[in-house]
């Protein structure tokens, strides 16, 4: 028989077929969905303004694990709707490997392993197109929200910000995503891996405490690896909690805060599970 | 003598060569010591009961699982350590249909299949979709099993790999589906240059493609050869014999499966026919019947021996 | 010209292509100069491997049954079926009247008697008819 060689796929196509897989339906072809992530996007701004409105901060050293920057700026109306949005941002982080990976069912699992690509090539290309399409769509909430306040009137405090601090905003998410990853992409091979980041970020986390709090670009390097951990212990903080509280009569941003909620819940619910199948 | 019913094939260009693959989950042993030899061209069926070890030994060589122990060659490259070079070889029909992707269109997925293959051929694909009679926009979803399987075909066929490795290819599909896939795949056979290895427990359906046997037994090979010499050194026979008879002990050896009742046996036997036949009559017993065995009644024949 | 085979059969298949072959061209189904099949078309047509059908054609070739042509495909040979053919064909099916017998435990002379009288029945039925 004559000896063929099939030749291999170029990684650049590889990427590039992962990123499409990323925008596929229901990305690619439902109107319905650009929809909703846009009203998301106009009632984070929405609540983020009201938000402002409502209520003030008392911020101290602790919260600055909070919220990347926002301690540093003051909660305003604008810069309070971004605060939103990153939490909505992170939300969308957290549910993402989940897209990117499935879930890691057998028969995906399988079949993206039967791949002619070599295991970790392919591994690291389809987190960075997830990583990629990921910070695409967080570019996309935080232009909806700039663009929402400063119609609102709130735009002033957002043009101050400085580039570290948009920066930060793609990068807690991102990281949120990649430190996720870890997860579904475990596997006869990834404990290994797992187990090195893990012990990675905790080595760094101890270091970054130990090291000067007050220097600007300790703080910024922590927001950027406690992202969502830090929101979590400043949910614990007593004074922020107080400010937080859901007091009744509801606040005037609240319908809108709950109603995104629920949006992104079920927008999550939507992309990332397997969907019906016919039997 | 001819050569024994579990044959290395050495001398042949072999697409596929594994030796003293073993594999354990758990306490449960899949593979003990697997020497597969597909040879170049060969359409090779390899066929045992379910859970004899056919579905790992296929994942070994994809690399999907990694062997305890034992080596595997696909096309002289090493499945583990050329891993991306030996899938690119291959079109792999998997056991499983679900990929986990229901709402995707046919369309989007072999566009997304494709950029993994640059050998793909896009007519080739939409002709063979057309043939199956599924549209680009179907989503995975709303597919059944069957129309599942041939997409999945498709994708294996479409960028012709030098390799194909059908698990169960038939499995699920109704009787015309089923012999509408085998003539597709005939139909690439003769388009292509392939060697096929092919995974089943109902060999009669592939009875006519197969043109070597490899006989799947507890994770071990029990039987491996080409179908001519299968035909030339394999029989059963029917013969009856008289009182207090007793067998040539070069006829015992060559028997593989021995049914005796009264004056009446039926055997299945190994070795030269002409030669075999000869020791049967001068043993005194009177041969009826001596028919060459299909690769349904081989494979029975083989899986019911009895150890060696 | 139909070709079919047996894959239950334990005859090996490209004996009962040639075989199918040889019939079509003895009934007249297949006539002289026509074209056989393509090897891929036979080959998708039956669900056998194509390496069957080209060992078939091969063989038919160097028997003379059929003749091949660069790039035009496989053709019936041009003489005729002869007495010769007819004769294969019959001692082809008396070899396997012969084993069935065998296996049914009945001798060579049983059958030939047995084969005798129902030929001689058969010649009467249609006499009979003929008068009628």
């Amino acid at each position: 028989m004559e000896q063929r060689s099939n030749p291999a796929p170029k990684l650049s196509d590889v990427f590039r077929a992962q990123v499409g897989l990323l925008m596929e339906k229901p990305w690619g072809k439902s109107s319905f969905f650009y929809g909703i992530i846009l009203l998301q996007g106009v009632l984070s701004a929405s609540a983020g303004v009201f938000i402002g409105f409502s209520i003030e901060f008392e911020a101290g050293e602790d919260a600055i694990y909070s919220m990347p920057q926002v301690t540093d700026l003051g909660l305003e109306p604008g810069p309070a709707a971004i605060f939103v949005t990153f939490l909505l941002m992170v939300v969308w982080a957290t549910a993402w490997p989940g897209r990117v990976w499935r879930g890691g069912t057998a028969g995906s699992t399988d079949y993206f392993e039967s791949l002619p690509v070599s295991w970790s090539a392919h591994q690291l290309v389809r987190l960075s197109a997830g990583g990629l399409v990921l910070s695409a769509l967080c570019l996309l909430l935080l232009t909806v929200t700039t663009v929402t306040a400063a119609l609102f009137g709130h735009g002033a405090p957002l043009a101050e910000f400085p580039l570290s601090a948009w920066l930060c905003y793609l990068t807690g998410p991102l990281l949120t995503y990649l430190f996720l990853s870890a997860f579904p992409m475990r596997g006869r091979r990834v404990w290994s891996y797992l187990g090195i980041a893990i012990g990675l970020s905790i080595l760094s986390w101890s270091l970054l405490n130990f090291a000067g709090v007050g220097d600007p670009v300790n703080r910024i390097a922590r927001q950027l690896l406690v992202g969502e951990v830090g929101f979590i212990t400043a949910l614990a903080d007593p004074i922020l909690r107080t400010n937080l509280a859901f007091s009744w009569p509801a606040r005037p941003w609240m319908p809108a805060l709950l109603l995104w909620s629920a949006l992104a819940a079920a927008t999550v619910a939507w992309t990332s599970t397997r969907g019906r199948r016919q039997t | 003598m001819m050569d024994g019913f579990l044959q290395s094939l050495e001398g042949s260009p072999l697409a596929v060569r594994t030796t003293g693959l073993s594999k354990s989950f758990g306490a449960k042993k899949a593979l003990r010591g697997l020497d597969l030899a597909v040879p170049e061209g060969s359409v090779y069926v390899l066929v045992g009961p379910n859970g004899a070890g056919k579905t790992t030994s296929l994942r070994i060589l994809l690399d999907l699982v990694k062997a305890d122990s034992g080596t595997s060659e696909v096309l002289g490259g090493a499945t583990g350590s050329e891993g991306a070079w030996v899938r690119a070889q291959i079109g792999y029909v998997p056991d499983i249909h679900d990929f986990g992707y229901p709402e995707l269109a046919v369309g989007s997925f072999l566009r997304h299949h494709r950029s993994y293959f640059p050998a793909w051929d896009e007519t080739y694909a939409l002709r063979l979709l057309s043939e199956f009679d599924i549209s680009t926009e179907d989503t995975f979803g709303t597919l059944s099993k069957g129309q599942a399987r041939r997409v999945q075909l498709v994708q294996a066929m479409a960028h012709r790999p030098p390799l194909l490795l059908l698990d169960e290819p038939t499995d699920g599909l109704d009787p015309l589906a089923r012999d509408h896939l085998l003539g597709l795949l005939a139909d690439h056979l003769a388009g292509t240059p392939t060697t096929v290895l092919l995974s089943t427990h109902l060999v009669h359906e592939v009875e006519g493609l197969g043109d070597h046997l490899g006989v799947l037994r507890g994770g071990r090979l029990v039987a491996q050869l080409p179908r001519t010499t299968l035909h030339l050194g394999l029989h059963h026979l029917r013969a009856t014999i008289p009182e207090g008879w007793q067998s040539p002990p070069r006829l015992l050896e060559a028997a593989i499966v021995c049914q005796t009742q009264k004056r009446d046996i039926s055997w299945t036997v190994w070795g030269d026919s002409e030669e075999l036949q000869a020791q049967l009559s001068a043993s005194g017993a009177d041969l009826r019947h001596w028919e060459a065995l299909n690769l349904e009644a081989a494979t029975r024949a083989f899986l019911s021996m009895k150890e060696r | 010209m139909i070709i079919t085979i047996q894959p239950a059969d334990p005859r090996p298949i490209y004996l009962q292509i040639m075989d199918e072959v040889r019939r079509a061209l003895v009934v007249g189904t297949l006539l002289p100069e026509d074209a056989l099949p393509s090897v891929r078309q036979l080959a998708a047509e039956l669900r056998v491997n194509p390496n069957t059908v080209q060992q078939a054609y091969r063989e038919l070739e160097r028997e003379g049954v059929v003749t091949k042509r660069r790039g035009l495909g496989t053709f019936a040979a041009s003489i005729q079926m002869g007495e010769k053919e007819r004769q294969m064909m019959a001692r082809e099916l008396a070899q396997r009247m012969l084993r069935e017998a065998y296996r049914q435990g009945l001798s060579a002379q049983e059958l030939l008697a047995a084969l005798e009288a129902v030929a001689s029945d058969r010649r009467e039925d249609s006499s009979e008819e003929d008068e009628a």
